[in-house]
């Protein structure tokens, strides 16, 4: 049962970090963007 | 940014790939954003369901209980691994052959969510293996040609990480193509070899469980959702990423 719940937690805290990753990623793009214009 | 912008120097090997920035027409519509938008709640929910399912429809396996439950994520990330992977196969192809940067772009993209799920896979699969073998990791042909091809992709996004350019594209590109090679062998490594990998889960009842089955499906289902939409998410920031590096190409003159 321990197994099972590290391993739900594993998923679910790397699939959110890299998916927030991505959003935090593009908004420092689209600032720099409208810096830039 | 969806500019057909042409400078000669794009051409060469050194040249940034932002340079060549001509992307899917689609990105720029507005149904783009509402696609991703319906992708949010739609995935999410497949995803609640599939854990519920995991978690108290699914029945308990015979011999590992509820260890057996990490199969419902584990296999959804493995397939999930494979799929970005041919992604990678087929977008690195058609750059070699047209030299357009959108298709770098997505497998570039495609290479990233492939090298994170099947990080998961690798972090899954000792958790369950530890309850059902006694011990995390055995130089089993599954386990070690699933490391393999981890350690490709990582190369590629090694590669990747430093300056983009045509050359450094070009050769992604072919370790893109070859590293795909190792998945029929993954796939095939249960039947070529002597395994402790399993291939066919055992319920109380023996067979596979109708509500195993379903479970898995609908897992299934749900981490494919959630690639379209991450896969969508990462293509368009590399989209962004080559118009700033455009833009700023164009006021340096």
């Amino acid at each position: 049962m321990v197994n099972l719940i590290i391993a739900y937690a594993i998923i679910a805290i790397v699939l959110t970090l890299y998916v927030a990753s991505i959003v935090v990623r593009t908004r420092q793009i689209n600032r720099a963007l409208r810096r830039e214009q | 940014m969806n500019s057909t912008l042409t400078l000669p120097r794009a051409q060469s090997d050194d040249a940034p790939l932002a340079l060549q920035v001509r992307y899917w027409r689609i990105l720029e519509e507005p149904i783009f954003g509402k696609i991703l938008r319906v992708l949010v709640p739609v995935s999410l929910l497949t995803i609640a369901a599939a854990l519920y399912m995991a978690l108290f429809y699914a029945p308990r396996e015979a011999t590992m209980g509820d260890a057996q439950r990490i199969f419902y994520f584990h296999v959804p990330s493995a397939w999930i691994g494979f799929l970005s992977f041919l992604v990678v196969f087929v977008a690195s192809f058609l750059f070699l052959v047209k030299r357009e940067r959108k298709w770098d772009a997505l497998a570039l993209s495609a290479a990233e969510i492939g090298v994170v799920f099947t990080t998961l896979v690798l972090l899954t699969g000792p958790l369950w293996a530890k309850a059902a073998w006694g011990t995390y990791w055995v130089w089993d042909a599954r386990l070690t040609t699933t490391l393999v091809l981890w350690l490709i992709y990582v190369g590629y996004l090694m590669l990747r990480s430093s300056v983009d350019d045509m050359k450094r594209a070009r050769m992604a590109a072919v370790i893109g193509i070859i590293g795909f090679l190792d998945v029929p062998i993954i796939y095939l490594s249960v039947t070529w070899w002597r395994t402790m990998h399993p291939t066919l889960l055992v319920s109380e009842s023996g067979g596979l469980d109708p509500a195993m089955r379903a479970t898995l499906m609908v897992a299934l289902l749900s981490f494919t959702l959630l690639f379209v939409w991450v896969l969508l998410l990462r293509v368009r920031l590399e989209q962004k990423r080559d118009a700033l590096a455009l833009r700023r190409a164009q006021a340096e003159g």
